[in-house]
């Protein structure tokens, strides 16, 4: 019950969409969840969450939430940050998984016209004030 | 209770490794080399190995503990080799950012690198309002130069929105597709926009590389591409003798009949050491500053009052079309100084200060919805990312006794009394930012955007730490004298942003760096 209670809410969560998958297929690890998410998780009713309908579950989700603040965001911030940098999510974004460096990245295109915009603001003159 | 143990004498011990101490301590050990000088700054070395760009989670670690705010940090539960002190900061509008270890802020720095305007020196003679430093921006001048040589800016040459400034060292940034953008739209308008002067090099410099864009600058520059102290003043003080010492915490400048004799601290192995000194340089910036000389018991109505952060807002603006994302440099792509200097028009004194600046990654771009969850968080996350922009506004706060640093009853874990940071947003701030929210918001819709988004107060934006040791001549209303020598104590200098009496409407590292040069002179003259 608690393991599909806490995929439940996790999709709750991050319903993905056509292409963006669900917080349950995406690829997370699921276990290093559970813990953060156990304050949020006994505060819901299992039976009537697992009941209820997408809108349904985000009005529970909106109660809880209220009622325990901490508990739902300590559990919202862990779902983010392992659904925001899982390679499948990240690949829908057009981000790759692989870290910052030492690959780098690239800024695209020629920016000799922008500069040359620059005439004008050399043309006024100086602008500060003496 | 362990015995003390008293050190060799030094002529100078400066306290704090950041922008100031360091830059300082470059500064003297070349002008006065007979000088015997050490500098204790409280955290430690960063390896670039570690840091989150060479990781997969590097985007958490940038919401945890490689965070830009020590509080944030501290409440993740783990070290990211800052050391760290709790800051009381929930009655204040900004939340102070720091670093501290060796590198100081310039660590998680931005490296945006813009100098005052000559007219933020002249505000008591120009405008009526606040003081005139003690100097002019064409005294401070010529260290403006030498503290950009030391950090290597890249640039562009003859922006007219200052006096001419000598060739930059390297060529400015790309402006990628979000500055190209950017630009066009501040040419529509007829707008003054130039691309940043930065802190970060765009072509290798000895064994330091290129910014190759990689994105997470304020957690540590992994290629050593983005200036900091640890690799340009701090080398050289120690090719000149200067006695670095890391993981010092110093708890007290000992002050005997009206004068410095030196400073207590806990070394690395928890020993607590006195090392006297002729001369004891803080430069903890804001907040440490403060905390310290309070804790020292320096006796100056001014200490720890006129804090001044800088008030920052933005508007995000989305596009049709396909920007960088978080690409490059996130503070440097361009900025606007068109609404800069006094228009009595407006309504306010002084201008605001319009920069465009970087998205963020992802997952802080998700956790920022509100709210950041189900499908419309999710819907609003992909149209958003990699087509935003977001366009900051500085104002210029002015100095307000009421906005203060002060002590705590309770005693931290680094053997100093705990610190509370209290400042208001005021009315003439609150005025300057939506004018300039209304400018930025002109802007991107010129540039484009078919929406935009205003955040009318950036709580997490309290980098600039300034004003509470404000230099003058008034002992009544200010902390120290144009040296930076503290009127009650005159051999404790202050050396950091703490002595800005104002502060512009930009990101003060250039004028932090050439302030320190410029005191460290003054402390050579007299030491000859």
């Amino acid at each position: 019950m608690s393991d599909a209670l806490l995929m439940a809410v996790l999709d709750a969560l991050l319903p993905g969409d056509a292409t963006l998958p669900p917080a349950s297929r995406a690829g997370l690890d699921v276990a290093k969840l559970a813990a953060p998410a156990q304050p949020l998780l006994a505060r819901i009713d299992a039976r009537a969450f697992l009941a209820a309908d997408a809108a349904g579950r985000s009005d529970l989700l909106r109660a809880v939430a209220q009622s325990d603040p901490v508990a739902f965001r300590e559990c919202l911030d862990r779902a983010l940050a392992a659904y925001y940098q899982a390679p499948t999510v990240l690949a829908v974004f057009g981000w790759r998984s692989e870290p910052p460096m030492p690959q780098g990245h690239e800024l695209i295109g020629d920016d000799g016209p922008a500069l040359a915009l620059l005439d004008t603001v050399r043309d006024r003159g100086p602008l500060w004030r003496r | 209770m362990a015995k003390e143990i008293r050190l060799q004498p030094v002529d100078v011990v400066v306290v704090g490794a950041g922008l100031g101490g360091a830059a300082f301590c470059a500064r003297l050990s070349e002008r006065a080399p007979r000088l015997r000088i050490a500098c204790l700054e409280r955290g430690g070395w960063f390896q670039r190995a570690d840091l989150p760009a060479h990781r997969r989670d590097w985007q958490e670690l940038m919401m945890s503990s490689w965070a830009t705010s020590p509080n944030l940090r501290q409440r993740s539960g783990a070290s990211a080799c800052s050391a760290d002190y709790a800051i009381d900061d929930s009655q204040s509008a900004f939340k102070p950012l720091m670093w501290s270890g060796m590198g100081g802020s310039t660590v998680n720095w931005a490296a945006h690198f813009p100098r005052l305007h000559p007219s933020d020196f002249r505000l008591r003679t120009q405008d009526g309002i606040a003081e005139d430093w003690p100097f002019s921006y064409f005294d401070l001048e010529p260290y403006y130069d030498l503290n950009d040589e030391a950090f290597g800016v890249a640039g562009l040459a003859g922006d007219p929105a200052y006096p001419p400034k000598k060739s930059r060292r390297m060529k400015p940034l790309p402006l990628g597709r979000l500055g190209r953008r950017a630009a066009a739209g501040f040419d529509r308008l007829g707008w003054h926009w130039w691309p940043v002067d930065a802190a970060i090099n765009t072509v290798a410099d000895g064994a330091r590389g290129a910014c190759n864009h990689c994105g997470p600058c304020q957690q540590g520059c992994a290629n050593g591409a983005k200036s900091s102290t640890d690799i340009t003043y701090l080398p050289r003080a120690t090719r000149n003798g200067v006695d670095l010492r890391p993981h010092c915490v110093v708890r007290e400048v000992v002050i005997e009949a009206g004068r410095a004799t030196g400073v207590r601290y806990v070394d690395a192995s928890g020993a607590e050491m006195l090392q006297p000194a002729s001369v004891v340089v803080v430069a903890g910036n804001g907040v440490g500053t403060a905390r310290l000389l309070l804790a020292s018991g320096v006796a100056s109505p001014a200490l720890g009052r006129n804090l001044m952060f800088h008030p920052a807002a933005y508007v995000r603006g989305m596009f049709k079309d396909e920007l960088d994302g978080p690409v490059g440099p996130i503070g440097c792509a361009l900025y606007s100084h068109e609404f800069y200097e006094t228009d009595p028009a407006r309504g306010f004194k002084r201008g605001v200060h319009l920069q465009v600046t970087r998205e963020n990654p992802l997952l802080m771009q998700a956790a920022r919805l509100e709210p950041a969850w189900g499908g419309e968080a999710q819907r609003r996350l992909r149209e958003e990312f990699r087509h935003s922009m977001a366009v900051l506004v500085l104002a210029e706060d002015l100095p307000e006794v009421h906005n203060r640093v002060v002590l705590a009853d309770r005693m931290e874990g680094d053997g100093l009394p705990g610190v509370r940071v209290e400042y208001r947003l005021s009315e003439h701030s609150r005025r300057s930012l939506d004018f300039g929210l209304d400018r930025a918001e002109e802007m991107l819709r010129a540039a484009g955007a078919y929406r935009v988004v205003r955040v009318p107060l950036a709580p997490l934006a309290g980098w600039h730490l300034l004003g509470t040791a404000r230099m003058g001549s008034d002992p009544g209303s200010s902390v120290t004298d144009a040296q930076g020598r503290c009127h009650a104590a005159p051999n404790i200098i202050v050396a950091d942003g703490s002595l800005f009496p104002t502060v512009g409407a930009v990101n003060p590292g250039s004028t932090i760096g050439a302030l320190a040069l410029k005191l460290a002179d003054d402390l050579a003259r007299e030491a000859a």
